[in-house]
C-alpha cells in the first residue's frame, strides 16, 4: 500500500508547519517578554537557540513536501531514500498531529498568567529559609526564646520598636516614620555604612554572626547587611537574603528591611498577617519554589492577593505552624506593577565570590 | 493507537486523584481566565520549552552518530570486560553530561550500533546524576547540609553499579523493541497496532529489501528503524550522509516528542492541581515518607539540575534520607522519562526495570541512613 506523494507531502508539510509553530511560540514569548514567566534566565540562551534549530529542520521539512510533491516518480524525501514513519490513516494523522498541536494551541490562546498565590499555596511557601540551610530546623526555638542580640544593636532609627514576637500588638508603630522615603523608595539607595552610635568590633560581630563551614558565606554576607541602614531584600539575592537574616535573626531584629513581592494568603494566618512572596525558579517554572516572608500590618485589607508590593518594615518574629519565623512589621507599602521578571534565581555566585 | 489509550488513563487516574485529594470540579469555571489553567499552561509550556533544546541535542547526535558512526567504531571502543563496561556506564555522564530528555535517543542509537545494552542503561540511570553540572547545582543548593549532597552522588553511583551487574547478568534479550518486522509482516500486519510483540529485533541489520513494505502499517508508537540499514554501508558519500541528517532530526524529533508532551502534560496538571500540605503527614513515618518522596519525584519530572533547589525547599517538611531517595531517584526514573523509555524499550523491560531502581534506590537511602551517612 504504497502512499501518494501528495499524501507524503502531507506529513512533510504537517511537520514543517508543527516545527516552525514550534519556534513561533518562542518568538513570540522573547518578543512579548513572557519567555521570563517560563524559563529562567540563565536557561534562555539555550531554548533561543533551539528555536533557530527548529527553524532549520521546518525549513528542511518544507523543502522535502515540495519535492514529494513534485517528484511524482520518487517516494522518498530528497535526501534518503528511506520513507519515513508517517502515521496511516487520516485519522491517526489528525491525533498525531493534532497532539503536537495541543501545546502550541494552548501556548497561543491561553493568557500568560503570572504564578501567584494560587500555585504558592498549593507548593507550600517556605517562610524558615533557614532550614534549606541548617538541617534542623529550629522547631523548639521557643525554649530559647527570642533573645535580644547580645550586642547592643545600633538602631537605625531610635523610635524603631522592639520586636513583638506577639502578631496581634504589631502594625501600629512606625508607619508616618518612613512614610515619606517609601514613596520614593525605587531611587533610594541606603548603601552607605550607618552612623553607629559606635563602632562594632570584628569581635562582636563575629559574636553575632558564628558560622560552621556551611554557613560561612551567610555570616559574611550577614555581616555586610547588618552595617547598612536598611536591609534590602534584592531580587538577585532573594533567597540568600531572606535565608541570612533568618539564620542570624537574633541580629537582625528590630532594623529595617525592605522588601518587595506579590501578596499571599493562607488559612492560619491572622488578620493582619500575609506573606510577601516570590518564585524561586532555577531553571523553569516547573522548578518555581516560592519563597517569601510573613508580613504583618494594621492595614492589611487593603491589599489584596497577588497585589505586588514593595515594604518596608520592622524585623520581627512570630510563631507559626509551631515554627518561630520571621517577620515584618510593616510600617509602610507601595503598589508596584509586576515585574517583568517575577522570579527569582538562587544566585549562584553567592559565597564562591570574593566576599570584598 | 495505544498511547492514546495510555493517556486517557492517566487523565483518569490524575482526576481520580483529584478526586482522592478532595478537591472540587466545580470549584473552577473553566475560562481562559481561569487561575489554575494558566497556572496548568505556565507550568506545561515550560517544561517543553525547557526540554526542547535538550532534546534536539540528543536527537542531533543520535543522527550524527547515525550517519558518521560505524558500527565497528562502536563494538571497538566498547569495553568487553563487564566491569569495565558497568564502570564505563556510570561514569560517561562526567565526560557525556546530558539529561534524560536528550539521552535516550542517543543511547538507542548507540545500543543498535552494538553497545550493550547494560552499558547503555546504566547511563541512562547514572548520566542524570553523576555529571559535573548536576554536581555544582546539588552542592549549590545543599550548602549546608554537604553529607546529603555527597550522599545523592555515593547513592547513584552504587544503583547503578549494582543495576549494571544485575542488567549484566539478567539481561539476554535485547531490552529494545523490536524493529519494525519487515516484509512479512507488511501485508499481515498492515493497520494494526500490535508490532510490539514481533520478536524480529536484530532484522534491521540484515536487512536489504526496498522500502515500500513499510508503509502500509504505520502506527503512532512504532518508530521508523528502518532506516538503519541504509547507513551501514558506509561507502555513502560524506554529503549524501551529511543530507540525511535533517530528515532523521525530525522523525526523532517527533517520535520522542509525543512522550515528552504527555509527561509535560501529566506533570503540569499534578503541579497545578495537588498542593504539598495535602501530604505532610506521611512525613514521620520512615518508610512512607521514602515512598512519598519517590513517588513524588517520579510525578514532577524535573530536570536533574534543577531538582536540588526543590528539594531543599523541603527540608522543613521530609528528613534529610527521604530527600536523599527524592534526589537519586528522579533523575533516574521519572514520568517524563518512563514515557519517553517505552518508545523504545519493550513495555515489560521498562516496568521490571523500573520496579529494580525503585526498589535499589528506597533500600539504599535507608541504608544511608542507618549507616549515619546522610
Amino acid at each position: 500500500m504504497p502512499k501518494s506523494s501528495a499524501a507524503l507531502a502531507f506529513h512533510y508539510l504537517a511537520r514543517a508547519i508543527l516545527l516552525s509553530g514550534f519556534a513561533l511560540l518562542i518568538v513570540h514569548l522573547v518578543r512579548s517578554g513572557n519567555l521570563n514567566l517560563y524559563i529562567a534566565p540563565r536557561m534562555q540562551l539555550i531554548v533561543k537557540l533551539s528555536a533557530l534549530a527548529l527553524y532549520a529542520v521546518a525549513a528542511h521539512q518544507l523543502y522535502s513536501a515540495i519535492r514529494a510533491f513534485f517528484d511524482k516518480d520518487k517516494h522518498g524525501g530528497p535526501d534518503c531514500d528511506c520513507m519515513h514513519e508517517m502515521p496511516a490513516t487520516w485519522g491517526k494523522s489528525l491525533l498525531f498531529y493534532g497532539w503536537f498541536a495541543l501545546p502550541l494551541i494552548i501556548g497561543y490562546v491561553v493568557p500568560d498568567g503570572l504564578l501567584g498565590s494560587s500555585m504558592a499555596s498549593a507548593k507550600g511557601v517556605q517562610f524558615a529559609p533557614q532550614t534549606t540551610v541548617v538541617s534542623e530546623p529550629r522547631t523548639a526555638r521557643s525554649e530559647t526564646v527570642p533573645t535580644p542580640p547580645s550586642v547592643e544593636l545600633p538602631s537605625p532609627s531610635a523610635s524603631a520598636p522592639a520586636a513583638e514576637p506577639d502578631p496581634a500588638e504589631q502594625g501600629s508603630a512606625g508607619t508616618d516614620a518612613t512614610e515619606q522615603e517609601a514613596t520614593e523608595q525605587e531611587n533610594r539607595k541606603p548603601d552607605a555604612p550607618v552612623a553607629l552610635d559606635r563602632e562594632l568590633s570584628p569581635e562582636e560581630l563575629d559574636l553575632l554572626f558564628p558560622s560552621d563551614n556551611f554557613t560561612e558565606a551567610y555570616a559574611a554576607y550577614g555581616k555586610k547587611l547588618f552595617l547598612r541602614d536598611v536591609v534590602q531584600v534584592t531580587p538577585k539575592r532573594f533567597i540568600e537574603t531572606l535565608t541570612t537574616v533568618d539564620l542570624y535573626r537574633d541580629a537582625f531584629l528590630g532594623k529595617t528591611i525592605e522588601i518587595s513581592g506579590f501578596v499571599y494568603r493562607e488559612s492560619g494566618m491572622g488578620p493582619q498577617q500575609f506573606g510577601i512572596s516570590r518564585f524561586a525558579v532555577a531553571c523553569c517554572s516547573a522548578d518555581a519554589s516560592p519563597y517569601g516572608v510573613m508580613a504583618t500590618f494594621a492595614g492589611a485589607d487593603e491589599l489584596e492577593t497577588d497585589e505586588w508590593v514593595s515594604v518596608t518594615g520592622t524585623l520581627g518574629t512570630t510563631m507559626y505552624n509551631d515554627i518561630e519565623i520571621i517577620q515584618i512589621d510593616i510600617a509602610d507599602f507601595v503598589r508596584i506593577p509586576a515585574p517583568g521578571d517575577p522570579y527569582v534565581s538562587p544566585d549562584f555566585d553567592f559565597g564562591l565570590e570574593q566576599l570584598e | 493507537m495505544r498511547w492514546t489509550t495510555a493517556a486517557a488513563s492517566v487523565v483518569c487516574a490524575a482526576l481520580l486523584a483529584l478526586i482522592f485529594f478532595g478537591r472540587d470540579l466545580s470549584e473552577w469555571t473553566w475560562t481562559l481566565d481561569n487561575t489554575k489553567l494558566q497556572n496548568f499552561k505556565i507550568i506545561f509550556i515550560s517544561i517543553i520549552l525547557e526540554a526542547l533544546p535538550f532534546l534536539l541535542i540528543g536527537v542531533i547526535v543520535s543522527a550524527l552518530l547515525q550517519a558518521f558512526v560505524s558500527d565497528e567504531l562502536v563494538r571497538k571502543l566498547t569495553p568487553r570486560n563487564p566491569v569495565a563496561g558497568v564502570l564505563f556506564g556510570a561514569l560517561l555522564g562526567i565526560i557525556l553530561p546530558l539529561c534524560e530528555c536528550g539521552m535516550i535517543p542517543i543511547v538507542r542509537r548507540l545500543m543498535r550500533k552494538g553497545l550493550p545494552a547494560y552499558i547503555g542503561l546504566i547511563y541512562i540511570v547514572a548520566g542524570p546524576i553523576i555529571n559535573p553540572v548536576v554536581f555544582g547545582a546539588t552542592f549549590q543548593a545543599f550548602r549546608a547540609n554537604e553529607s546529603l549532597a555527597y550522599s545523592r552522588f555515593y547513592l547513584a553511583f552504587f544503583v547503578s553499579v549494582a543495576l549494571g551487574f544485575i542488567l549484566y547478568d539478567r539481561l539476554k534479550q535485547s531490552p529494545l523493541k523490536p524493529d519494525r518486522p519487515a516484509a512479512i509482516s507488511a501485508s499481515a500486519q498492515s493497520g494494526t497496532a500490535s508490532g510490539h510483540s514481533h520478536g524480529h529485533g536484530q532484522d534491521h541489520r540484515h536487512d536489504d529489501h526496498g522500502h515500500n513494505h513499510h508503509h502500509g502499517h504505520q502506527h503512532g508508537h512504532q518508530h521508523s528503524h528502518h532506516h538503519e540499514h541504509h547507513h551501514v554501508d558506509s561507502n555513502a558519500p560524506f554529503l549524501k550522509k551529511l543530507s540525511a541528517t535533517p530528515s532523521h532530526i525530525a522523525d526523532e524529533f517527533f517520535e520522542m516528542g509525543k512522550y515528552l508532551i504527555l509527561g509535560s502534560l501529566i506533570t503540569g496538571l499534578m503541579q497545578t492541581f495537588i498542593t504539598r500540605s495535602s501530604f505532610a503527614a506521611v512525613a514521620d513515618h520512615e518508610l512512607l515518607s521514602h515512598l512519598f518522596m519517590m513517588a513524588f519525584a517520579y510525578v514532577l519530572s524535573l530536570c536533574s539540575t534543577s531538582d536540588a533547589f526543590v528539594a531543599a525547599s523541603f527540608g522543613n517538611l521530609f528528613p534529610p534520607a527521604a530527600l536523599l531517595s527524592f534526589l537519586v531517584l528522579g533523575p533516574m526514573l521519572d514520568l517524563k522519562n518512563t514515557l519517553m523509555m517505552l518508545a523504545v524499550f519493550r513495555k515489560k523491560f521498562v516496568l521490571k526495570f523500573s520496579l529494580l531502581i525503585a526498589v535499589l534506590v528506597l533500600i539504599g537511602s535507608i541504608a544511608f541512613d542507618r549507616l549515619g551517612i546522610v
